[in-house]
């Protein structure tokens, strides 16, 4: 979605909605995580995210690192091109834990990490930021459209607007609300339409780029298989050759004869070449 | 009938091939349906299909836990993701199943091991294991008989991850009398052989060796293809026997 509202809460316990997104603001100490599992596995494709605490965590740095990678694997958390969306609060999160949490993910697999800062409501937004904490009134949501589709057209890379409605805010719920109304109201408009569409083609970008290098990667991995296999087979006829091949001719005829007796071939096969030799 | 004994067991399953699911696991599972199994499931995060794939699978089994992993480790870095996932929240039951799709592009006889594999999820068969388990509890780990390798020979592993495994052996400090191991990465054990291991030993701390993307052991040692063996001596290190079926 080009603006997705997002429900900050500061511990699970509060998420009421299974529809709306949940960034869960991450304190410095995590001692719910099987319930936070529990809800996130309940919520739909990327309606999860964290916000990273201001302060280092309470706990060993690894451990809590352990436990948002943990959370990145699931469906419900938010991805970007298959990077684990963060957010942060600008000039707050503490760099070193962004740091080893980046190289964790990446440890597990992971191309990196998607940050998102976060500024105030009332700030002026820089360019190219476009994650906002609404915590009383309504965002100039039309500026931000026409900012986004600016700074879009020059680049590849713009990430979607996202709006984080703190549940400590006066009314939170109802400020969700209004803002989604906002957003319906502004759907209409051309501005918002030719935005959206320009973030539907960046996504399509994307997704393509990924299939391609899916397709890359498949490509690579059957050229690879089939090394392996023709591996195998030159192996089996070494064996062949070794075990079998090397013996004399009349041992060899003496196997078929065997094989007739046996059963295993019809008598009339030995004279011809092209009877069908084996009987399955 | 089936059969009440809420948290006995626990599958992890780790699925590569999307269409596995139904052509290897549903019918599987479906037959299991009587032993009430906890399911853990871990796909790709990178398949193509993979949004529609965890619908499919939360509409069989809509209690099942589905997480999506880079593809680092195979299908070992998928059952370490799940073991992480157990742990962390806390679940209970008494033994764990270890499976994967088991496609084995590369090899002529894929079809033929997934089948021998399989059979320690075959419903006739799954009352024997759990009644091995019950009454020796000795036995640590269970796998397919067939396929129960010992690569040792009272000095060193005859495989190319001879070093690997010497490294593994030393980093996670494994006294082993018993080097046996079941290929294929596919058996039952018991529970607190896992949660003792792992909560000296991070399962993510251990997943971050492996290495990346598809590849097979055939020109080179790999931790992936350690951890294959290792998985076993988890369980014959702590004093458990590995028995087949």
């Amino acid at each position: 979605m080009l603006i997705n509202r997002w429900l900050l809460v500061d511990h699970i316990g509060q998420v009421r909605s299974k529809s709306e997104r949940i960034c869960l603001q991450a304190g410095p100490s995590f001692n719910d995580l099987p319930e936070v599992i529990r809800i996130v596995q309940q919520l739909p494709a990327g309606h999860f995210s964290v916000m990273m605490p201001g302060e280092p965590p309470h706990e060993k740095a690894d451990r809590y690192i352990e436990m948002l990678l943990t959370l990145f694997f699931h469906p419900g958390y938010a991805v970007a091109n298959y990077m684990p969306i963060i957010f942060t609060t600008a000039n707050t999160t503490p760099s070193a834990l962004m740091g080893s949490l980046e190289s964790k993910a990446r440890k597990q697999g992971f191309a990196g990490l998607s940050v998102r800062t976060v500024y105030p409501g009332e700030d002026q937004l820089p360019d190219g930021a476009f994650s906002l904490r609404v915590d009383r009134s309504k965002p100039d949501l039309a500026g931000m459209i026409a900012a986004w589709t600016k700074f879009s057209l020059s680049t590849e890379a713009a990430q979607e607007i996202n709006l984080l409605v703190a549940t400590t805010a006066e009314d939170g719920d109802a400020l969700c609300s209004k803002l989604g109304n906002e957003v319906e109201r502004l759907s209409g408009t051309d501005r918002y339409e030719v935005a959206a569409r320009l973030y539907e083609q960046q996504c399509a970008i994307s997704r393509y780029r990924e299939e391609l290098k899916r397709m890359a990667n498949k490509e690579r991995d059957n050229e690879y298989y089939l090394g392996v296999q023709m591996q195998e087979r030159s192996k089996g006829m070494e064996w062949y050759h070794r075990e079998y091949e090397v013996l004399p001719l009349w041992y060899k005829r003496f196997g078929h004869i065997i094989k007739v007796i046996m059963g295993k071939r019809s008598f009339r096969s030995l004279f011809t070449d092209d009877h069908k030799k084996d009987k399955v | 009938m089936k059969i009440h004994c809420a948290n006995m067991f626990t599958l992890l399953i780790h699925i590569f091939h999307p269409e596995s699911w139904q052509d290897i696991f549903l019918p599987r599972l479906k037959a299991l349906d009587r032993f009430a199994p906890r399911l853990l499931v871990n796909l790709w995060n990178n398949q193509k299909d993979v949004a529609p794939l965890v619908q499919l699978i939360r509409s069989d089994f809509p209690d099942a836990a589905i997480i999506l992993t880079p593809n680092q480790g195979r299908d070992v870095g998928g059952k370490l993701a799940l073991i992480d996932l157990y742990l962390k929240t806390k679940m209970e039951s008494d033994y764990l199943v270890l499976l994967h799709d088991k496609k084995s592009p590369h090899t002529f006889e894929g079809k033929e091991w997934r089948e021998k594999l399989f059979r320690i999820i075959d419903e006739n068969i799954v009352p024997r294991i759990l009644s091995e388990f019950k009454n020796n509890p000795d036995t640590g780990i269970i796998g397919a008989a067939e396929l129960i390798r010992n690569e040792y020979d009272g000095n060193k592993f005859t495989t190319i991850n001879n070093d690997k495994l010497k490294e593994l052996i030393r980093l996670y400090d494994l006294k082993l009398t018993d080097h046996r191991f079941v290929a294929g990465t596919m058996f039952w054990v018991r529970t607190s052989v896992i949660q003792s291991f792992f909560s000296r030993f991070s399962p993510l701390l251990c997943r971050e060796m492996l290495e990346e993307g598809n590849f097979t052991d055939h020109l080179e040692g790999k931790y992936t293809h350690s951890w294959e063996r290792l998985f076993c001596w988890l369980a014959t290190s702590q004093g458990f026997l590995l028995q087949g079926i």
